[in-house]
């Protein structure tokens, strides 16, 4: 069986090879297809260390939908943004037809685990495919929720933490347990967040401040996504960088999952890289200075049991003394599913049964 | 159904307070206990401009009617008479009652409750963030519930206590549900100020509505606007619907029109309601009118669509044959679908009074109220409310109204006693000499969020 994995973005291209090599374990043969290319700047290396060996090639969806290697897939996943996915499945459906072949079953999901308003947008345009790909409990109960009572309710499987490695890789987890000096705080960084006017500027001037306060700390500021040549995460590019302490730093591209196994505490608004964070046992902050709020991403972590404000840190040291995160909630969000590419096989496997003409 | 609460008690003092005209009608559909419930409603609509008269006068019709500024009903000495309050208000001010209440002096306080009016198409999680800490939150139905369990589980917070009050907003004993055969063939559109939200979107909704009526000679379809061009609602909205409809159809069909009646009225003669996510789709259940849901649009989070796709009446509009067929077809919404949300005989506003006698004779060995400060946890309603008690005192000082600015700054203080800069404000604000006033606040600085 083939099973094509189409991924838009470098978040995903990292996380379908990842998958791509779960699935690999359970006798599917996969092929990663990277339909955006040319993305400078990744916080994301190309390839997962280890996984050279997953296939990849880069295609258009337009080239892929005209190429004769869609049509020899059993099963597509199409890990794109969710505008793309009605388009595609659309296109893909038609090109069958006119071929007089049946379309393989489509699967599809977002790529990091959301919830509440985020996760129900992020869905309602996957809903032409033939399942969707879930991360944990939460999500599941929400899709379920989402279509009570409908007359044809997408079924759903959940995959855990699958945009993640399981574990650091190998001696990159340093300090376990109680991390040891020297000490990183490893701040992530998302696109136009926090949104509110002078937001961003706040951020970074308090980030400077506990850095000053905490001298033998290292805060490296990280962005969870690609950023154009030139652009520094939180504008500091427009800032003053005199005023900034000499251990307050910007990190280089391609390292996030390695910086986030080694660092001593994590920090974010809502990047969804704050669970790799959880899951790998490292202290962390879900900054809560703007409260829960919808529009910057802070409603799913509001069980967290992380939040707190960036402003009442005295100093850096107190990150290491703040609550870990809240299992029950961590696990409900996906963390607790750790078979999450079986349970994908078996899904695929009985819809394949369920079309297999009757003997 | 359990029975009212006997009339022979001492009847309940109930409080509810809103402000936009949404609120309102939330108060007025909570309100809506049989007539032998020992019940005294007393109603305080806070002063908005623009809230339609209509809403007020049915307000009035409740009880006792007040017409307070919220700081005003805060300080008033009547306050801690009531047995219960209902605070039907948005998320900063919400918060804010809920903070005054618990800093009031005496150990006797009302239960405070809180809602939500009318169906929750989206932003759930971040409306209880600020509804947390209330005795009671009231819920439609079992899918809010079952939103807010997930939202709370493993938390601290896993017990607040939540009732599911029920999305019939009108009372069997007041609404007149005419037979099929005798209503007029017409079709009431409640229309949505901001759903949908584009200009495209809503002259695309408007020109469907228009061949709809094309089609269908023989029936009358009347657009129900949420409001009339000079009044104001929950949401704020561009372009008036009648301006959509002059811009897009020039003439409309003549048996294509506007209607500004009361929905109850219209919805009493007419055979079809349809919207796209109003929650006058449950208003129209309670007159005995067929609803159907305009699916046109898609199932789009933006339009609330999703949150109706279970009802088994969404259809397309723009590839009905006519309103004729559609009658015939229509099925009545899927009473699963209907519990599920809330409406029906389960869920009524007659538990919320049960739910009070309850608090009262269990007062003196009441819980606390729920602690909202809680180490790795954030709740608005707790960790913003103190500065929108600040915003509200910049406001008041911005329209220079003194003694409401010195009001939310000396809730502000009762929460911050350290606070310098909020006595320095509330010094400053207390001055009655203009120029004295004027260099005391140029001397505190103004808090800006």
């Amino acid at each position: 069986m083939t099973i094509l994995l189409l991924a838009d973005s470098n978040a995903a291209t990292y996380a379908c090879t990842l998958l791509a090599n779960e699935l690999s374990h359970q006798g599917l043969e996969c092929l990663v297809v990277a339909t955006q290319i040319g993305i400078e700047n990744s916080p994301l290396p190309a390839i997962p260390p280890g996984l050279g060996r997953v296939p990849q090639l880069q295609f258009s969806l337009k080239e892929l939908l005209l190429s004769s290697l869609i049509h020899r897939a059993k099963a597509v996943g199409a890990f794109l943004h969710a505008s793309k996915i009605g388009p595609f499945v659309q296109g893909y459906r038609q090109i069958c037809q006119l071929h007089g072949q049946s379309p393989a079953p489509v699967f599809s999901g977002p790529v990091f685990p959301l919830g509440g308003d985020t996760l129900i947008a992020d869905l309602l345009p996957r809903l032409c495919c033939d399942l969707l790909c879930l991360h944990g409990q939460r999500q599941l109960e929400e899709a379920r929720d989402l279509m009570h009572r409908w007359p044809d309710p997408v079924p759903t499987v959940a995959l855990g933490f699958w945009f993640m490695p399981e574990a650091p890789e190998d001696g990159g987890l340093v300090g376990a347990g109680t991390p040891q000096p020297p000490h990183t705080l490893v701040v992530l960084t998302q696109a136009g967040l926090p949104n509110l006017p002078g937001a961003r500027a706040r951020m970074l001037r308090l980030l400077g401040e506990k850095a000053s306060a905490s001298p033998h700390w290292r805060v490296l500021i990280q962005p969870d996504h690609s950023l154009p040549t030139g652009r520094l995460p939180l504008d500091a590019e427009t800032s003053d960088k005199k005023k900034l302490p000499p251990n307050l730093s910007f990190a280089a591209a391609a390292n996030l999952p390695l910086i986030l196994g080694r660092c001593s505490a994590c920090l974010s608004l809502s990047s969804p890289w704050i669970f790799t964070a959880m899951a790998w046992g490292r202290p962390v902050l879900v900054m809560g200075d703007h409260g829960i709020t919808t529009n910057q991403g802070s409603a799913p972590f509001f069980g967290s049991g992380v939040m707190g404000r960036l402003d009442a840190l005295a100093d850096l040291d107190e990150l290491l003394e703040r609550p870990r995160a809240n299992w029950g909630w961590l696990e409900r969000m996906g963390w607790g599913v750790h078979d999450g590419a079986t349970q994908l096989a078996c899904a695929l496997q009985a819809m394949a049964e369920a079309e297999a003409p009757l003997p | 159904m359990t029975p009212a609460p006997a009339a022979t008690n001492t009847p309940l003092e109930l409080l509810l307070v809103g402000d936009s005209d949404s609120q309102l009608l939330a108060c007025e559909a909570l309100a809506r206990f049989p007539t032998e419930a020992a019940v005294n409603i007393t109603v305080n609509a806070i002063p908005r401009e623009g809230t339609p008269t209509a809403v007020l006068e049915r307000a009035r019709g409740l009880g006792t009617f007040w017409q307070l500024e919220l700081a005003q009903l805060l300080r008033h000495p009547s306050l801690l008479r009531f047995d219960a309050i209902g605070v039907f208000l948005t998320g900063s001010k919400l918060a804010d009652v809920r903070q005054a209440i618990l800093l009031m002096p005496g150990s006797r306080k009302p239960l405070l409750f809180c809602g939500f009016n009318g169906v929750v198409l989206q932003g759930f999680e971040e409306a209880i963030s600020w509804r947390l800490g209330y005795d009671l939150i009231c819920l439609n139905g079992p899918r809010d519930a079952a939103a807010l369990k997930r939202m709370l589980a493993d938390t601290p917070f896993a017990a607040q206590p939540v009732l599911t009050t029920g999305l019939q907003r009108n009372s069997p004993s007041t609404t007149r549900q005419m037979p099929a055969e005798q209503r007029r063939p017409r079709l009431v559109f409640a229309e949505q100020v901001v759903i949908p939200a584009m200009p495209q979107e809503r002259q695309r909704m408007v020109r469907i509505l228009a061949e709809l009526a094309r089609r269908s000679p023989d029936w009358e379809v009347l657009i129900k606007p949420r409001v009339a061009p000079h009044e104001a609602t929950f949401h704020r909205s561009g372009t008036h619907i009648s301006q959509t409809i002059q811009d897009t159809l020039g003439h409309p069909p003549a048996n294509l029109q506007l209607d500004y009646r009361p929905l109850p009225e219209l919805l009493q003669e007419a055979r079809l309601l349809a919207t796209v996510s109003s929650t006058a789709l449950f208003d129209a259940l309670d007159y005995g009118c067929k609803p159907v849901v305009m699916a046109d649009f898609g199932i789009l989070p933006g339009t609330g669509s999703h949150v109706f796709a279970g009802s088994g009446v969404c259809r397309h509009f723009d590839s009905l044959a006519d309103l004729d067929s559609l009658e015939t077809e229509l099925p009545w919404p899927d009473r699963g679908w209907l519990e599920w949300m809330g409406y029906g005989q389960t869920h009524q506003p007659l538990q919320l009074l049960e739910a009070i006698q309850r608090w009262q004779q269990r007062h003196d060995t009441a819980p606390e109220p729920l602690d909202l400060e809680r180490p790795g946890y954030v709740v608005n309603a707790h960790n913003l409310s103190f500065n929108q008690l600040r915003l509200s005192a910049e406001r008041a000082i911005q329209a220079r109204q003194w003694s409401e600015a010195a009001a939310w700054l000396e809730l502000a203080q009762l929460l911050r006693p350290e606070h310098r800069n909020v006595k320095r404000r509330l010094t400053a604000v207390q001055c009655s000499g203009r120029l004295a006033r004027r260099l005391r606040l140029i001397l505190s600085p103004g808090f800006k969020g």
